[in-house]
């Protein structure tokens, strides 16, 4: 059994402390994965606080035979879909409006050091605005694979989708973004 | 397999999820197809570019207001259930009223002076209106007629 699983067993009867440390093992990944999937560092800790409080109040139906990180994953992709369909982007310029306008892409917010976001290079910018304007699960899905790390299998049962509508969802989402990005190549 | 087809397997290819006899039939494609050489390049160009973000660290404030939050004691599940009607409901009462109330103001014609309403209002004013049952009694206590009255 592994850590996670024998932590979220004692945190589902009541053990609090058990249940800080699977917060203070996971937090970094969870506000990372909403971080990218939200845009907005408020968003990201507010979600993550909801995700692992939902996911307390939701430890005693947690069975070990799930992998762990596909059940906190569930909840987090949930979270963040509900969240892009509940809320309007705020930035209100689309990439393709800033390029015809002659204009360079925002720096996006993705770190609270803006000496950290100035080392990025135009590509990346480009790359992260293109991101905000997929779809919210398609986002969510180049999020949980390339960033998580999560295979295709899982990826589908977190989504609550077959893994060839992963397949096709990834697919899709790399030929928009290779496309968005194609101005910016030299 | 057309190029379409190649590119999806590229996707997978650079997710590792193909198989060997797969992977060994996209390679023999690459070989002769510029166009998805080309799609591999900028696909991977994504995947590299996704990696190579910054993981930042989150606020040091998530864990003490997870802990607090989870301290509070989660409202009861009748609590719960209660609300899950009495909102609804109460908004389905409010929106009928406004339904009713917009619907009684819409088709009310108040009365023309003259209309028959206005008489019959105005007889009723009277005690004893003539032709009511009231003055056939009276007229039948007094022994008379309307030009009596």
């Amino acid at each position: 059994m592994s850590d996670d699983v024998s932590l979220m067993l004692r945190a589902s009867r009541g053990d609090r402390k058990a249940f800080r440390s699977l917060v203070e093992r996971h937090q970094q990944s969870v506000y990372n994965f909403f971080l990218r999937t939200t845009g907005h560092p408020e968003d990201a800790e507010d979600l993550t606080q909801q995700l692992f409080i939902n996911l307390y109040r939701s430890a005693g139906r947690y069975k070990p035979t799930a992998s762990f990180r596909t059940f906190m994953y569930r909840i987090a992709s949930n979270l963040a879909v509900s969240f892009a369909r509940s809320r309007h982007r705020r930035d209100g310029v689309s990439l393709d409006q800033m390029l015809d306008e002659g204009r360079e892409p925002p720096r996006h917010r993705l770190h609270d050091d803006p000496a950290a976001g100035a080392e990025w290079s135009e590509l990346e910018e480009a790359y992260l605005a293109a991101l905000a304007e997929l779809p919210a699960d398609w986002r969510t899905a180049v999020e949980l694979r390339v960033g998580r790390q999560l295979s295709y299998k899982e990826i589908a049962q977190v989504m609550g989708k077959s893994v060839s509508a992963v397949e096709s969802i990834l697919f899709r989402a790399r030929e928009r973004l290779a496309e968005k990005l194609e101005p910016f190549k030299e | 397999m057309d190029c379409d087809g190649f590119r999806k397997m590229i996707s997978r290819r650079l997710d590792g999820e193909l198989g060997d006899a797969e992977l060994e039939k996209l390679e023999r494609h690459l070989k002769v197809c510029d166009a998805c050489r080309r799609c591999l390049e900028s696909f991977g160009e994504t995947v590299s570019i996704h990696k190579s973000l910054i993981e930042v660290s989150p606020p040091p404030s998530i864990v003490p207001s997870v802990m607090a939050a989870i301290e509070e004691p989660e409202p009861a599940w009748w609590v719960r259930g209660w609300l899950k009607v009495a909102v609804p409901a109460a908004a389905l009462i409010v929106l009928l009223g406004l339904q009713v109330g917009g619907f009684l103001t819409e088709t009310f014609v108040p009365p023309q002076q003259g209309d028959e309403v206005a008489v019959i209002e105005l007889e009723y004013l009277d005690e004893y209106p003539p032709g009511s049952f009231g003055d056939v009694l009276v007229m039948a206590s007094e022994g008379g007629g309307d030009e009596e009255r």
